[in-house]
């Protein structure tokens, strides 16, 4: 991609068509990279694994957009976009190369930003609470057993050994025999990917559909705040000293 | 079909494409970094080679090894990093499991949509510039990161809205943007290494490897993401290409290009979804095959194989393959014990079986 280049399909429609979900989606920098014309010739729904077992088909996500079709966007918008399994086999095998896979996660953003998104996003709350309060995005205790009864009994037995058996495992490797978490990350780790949230104006978002996170966030940045925030001033002086040098 | 892992490496594209892609982001870098618009994160000491689309060839650094962990593997399958650890130890290679690392968030953006670009960018750029800081080159365990960090600096690259954005939030951390020379993910490193790993293997362990049937599965954003700089072209080579060079059969199947079924969020909420494109795949490869181990580099792949079997009895079918990741494998050639340093025990399809079949013992 090249910061010049412009994309005429795109830009044809954009100054035609759409309502207010594709205007949106269009506003999405990645957009100008991932539609590049369709023959609908249908590579990409012969490939996706959600077109096999859902009402979901990546030609048409390429095609509503190539239309500005509002209606069959909206569709999209409130249900089918969480049908894909974001692997991109539609952006690897399609001979213009188009990514629905790309278009679906700005439209998931704009879901999530949008209050469409708390259906689906039902049962995720302790993965956004681990990455927003530990640094990481998965613990083996989240693993549990009653949590995922189709993985079998030895979970079962997994389950209840995992604190010896990683003793055994992670025997000289300090920081990685932990269970509420995937890797003992710092505090002060964790501060700066709470920092990268705020700043970067994600955790604002993340309050659409958990706002309660966005209260226990921000109380376990203030109550670290000072120490933190003087760590960092330090690292801001020695950057600009290098710099200097 | 069993096969040469030179007859897969596909043909290399040497063609430009469109214009409106980056085809050789090595450049595209150079005159950023000249320009003073980015840092570039050099390779430190010894690499190989490997070539890549357009007939690019990918630096894998051999040594000074920062360790990007994988939040899958070390909450789900730890004996994974554990492997990667040891094969590193026995080869003589210095690396750094660094705890000021986070996790790259891909999974849960992926799969939620919480999250946006300047976020992730960030997150990644703060991980980047934490191997940088320590003088080591930065390589990854998990082909999610892999991917999403493939992406993000192509991205970087691409846009100077993002470039901007991100350097604004680094400073406020007392950061700066510098991108990775390359984007190394861990099983690319095991394919560079792999006649070391043969020659540093214990005969009695190749003895048992030799001759056992295996298929290979690719983590989908370790070569559909962003496809031009994979080691092969345009099919990915590294797994089959270390385990062949261990003396393991490698089969064809016809199914090999597709999803595990993973789908990011399926695995938590619809796994309905998980268990029937996993059908798929392990019928093909039961009814073309019937190997004895499924080889993989990716931690959601390495998840859903071998969480996904068992269930299967609910619709008559009976599976039984051991997932094995890469480097578990080069572990066991080197000599680790499968359970206290492959940590093959936290796998719920039994790994027992294969070991027996190799002569392996376990208890």
């Amino acid at each position: 991609m090249s910061e010049e280049t412009k994309n005429p399909i795109t830009e044809k429609i954009e100054n035609t068509k759409g309502g207010h979900f594709y205007k949106e989606i269009m506003k999405d920098f990645r957009i100008k990279e991932s539609l590049h014309g369709c023959l609908n010739c249908g590579t990409c729904v012969a490939n996706c694994p959600a077109a096999a077992f859902y009402d979901y088909s990546p030609r048409e996500v390429c095609q509503m957009m190539i239309e500005g079709d509002e209606e069959t966007i909206e569709e999209y918008m409130k249900g089918k976009i969480w049908n894909c399994a974001q692997c991109y086999s539609c952006k690897y095998r399609c001979p213009k190369e188009n990514s629905a896979a790309d278009i679906v996660m700005a439209m998931r953003e704009i879901a999530v930003r949008e209050g469409l998104a708390a259906e689906a996003l039902a049962g995720y709350t302790r993965i956004a609470k681990l990455v927003l309060t530990r640094g990481n995005q998965l613990a083996p205790d989240m693993l549990s057993p009653d949590a995922f009864p189709d993985w079998g009994p030895r979970m079962i037995e997994l389950s209840s050994k995992k604190m010896e058996m990683r003793e055994e495992l992670f025997e000289g490797f300090p920081g990685m025999n932990v269970v509420d978490r995937a890797w003992a990350a710092e505090d002060y780790t964790i501060y700066e990917m709470q920092k990268i949230w705020e700043e970067s104006g994600a955790l604002e978002k993340v309050g659409t559909v958990f706002p309660f996170l966005v209260d226990i966030v921000q109380e376990d940045m203030e109550d670290k705040a000072e120490e933190m925030d003087a760590k960092i001033e330090e690292k801001k002086a020695k950057l600009e000293a290098s710099k200097k040098k | 079909m069993s096969y040469e892992i030179n007859d897969v490496k596909t043909e290399i594209n040497h063609g430009k494409g469109m214009n409106y892609h980056v085809h050789d982001i090595r450049a595209e870098m150079k005159k950023l970094e000249e320009e003073g618009e980015i840092k570039i994160a050099h390779l430190i000491g010894p690499y190989r080679e490997e070539e890549v689309m357009y007939g690019i060839k990918k630096r894998v650094p051999l040594d000074m090894h920062y360790q990007h962990k994988s939040c899958g593997q070390c909450a789900n399958l730890p004996g994974v990093p554990r492997s990667n650890f040891y094969y590193r130890d026995k080869l003589g290679i210095k690396y750094y499991n660094d705890m000021q690392q986070t996790s790259c968030t891909a999974w849960n953006y992926h799969a939620s949509g919480l999250g946006n670009l300047v976020q992730l960018a960030s997150v990644a750029a703060r991980n980047w510039h934490r191997a940088y800081e320590e003088g080591y080159n930065f390589t990854i365990h998990c082909v999610t990161s892999f991917g999403n960090y493939l992406e993000m600096r192509h991205l970087l690259v691409g846009n100077k809205e993002l470039r901007d954005s991100v350097k604004k939030v680094l400073a406020k951390l007392g950061r700066e943007l510098v991108i990775p020379e390359e984007i190394i993910h861990d099983s690319e490193i095991a394919y560079a290494l792999r006649d070391k790993i043969l020659a540093s293997a214990d005969p009695k362990r190749l003895e048992g490897i030799k001759g056992l049937r295996a298929v290979e599965h690719y983590g989908c954003h370790f070569f559909k993401q962003v496809s031009d700089d994979i080691i092969g072209g345009k099919r990915p080579i590294v797994v089959g290409g270390l385990a062949s060079t261990l003396g393991v059969q490698m089969e064809e199947y016809s199914k090999w290009f597709m999803c595990c079924g993973f789908g990011f969020r399926h695995i938590l909420v619809n796994r309905e979804f998980t268990r029937s494109a996993q059908n798929i795949k392990l019928k093909a490869i039961k009814q073309e095959v019937d190997p004895d181990m499924i080889l993989v580099n990716c931690t959601g792949c390495g998840t859903t194989f071998d969480k996904t079997q068992w269930i299967q009895k609910a619709v008559g079918e009976d599976y039984h393959y051991p997932v094995v990741f890469y480097s578990q494998l080069a572990a066991l050639a080197l000599g680790a014990h499968p359970f206290k340093e492959a940590g093959l025990n936290f796998h719920v399809t039994p790994v027992e079986p294969l070991l027996d079949k190799m002569g392996i013992a376990y208890n």
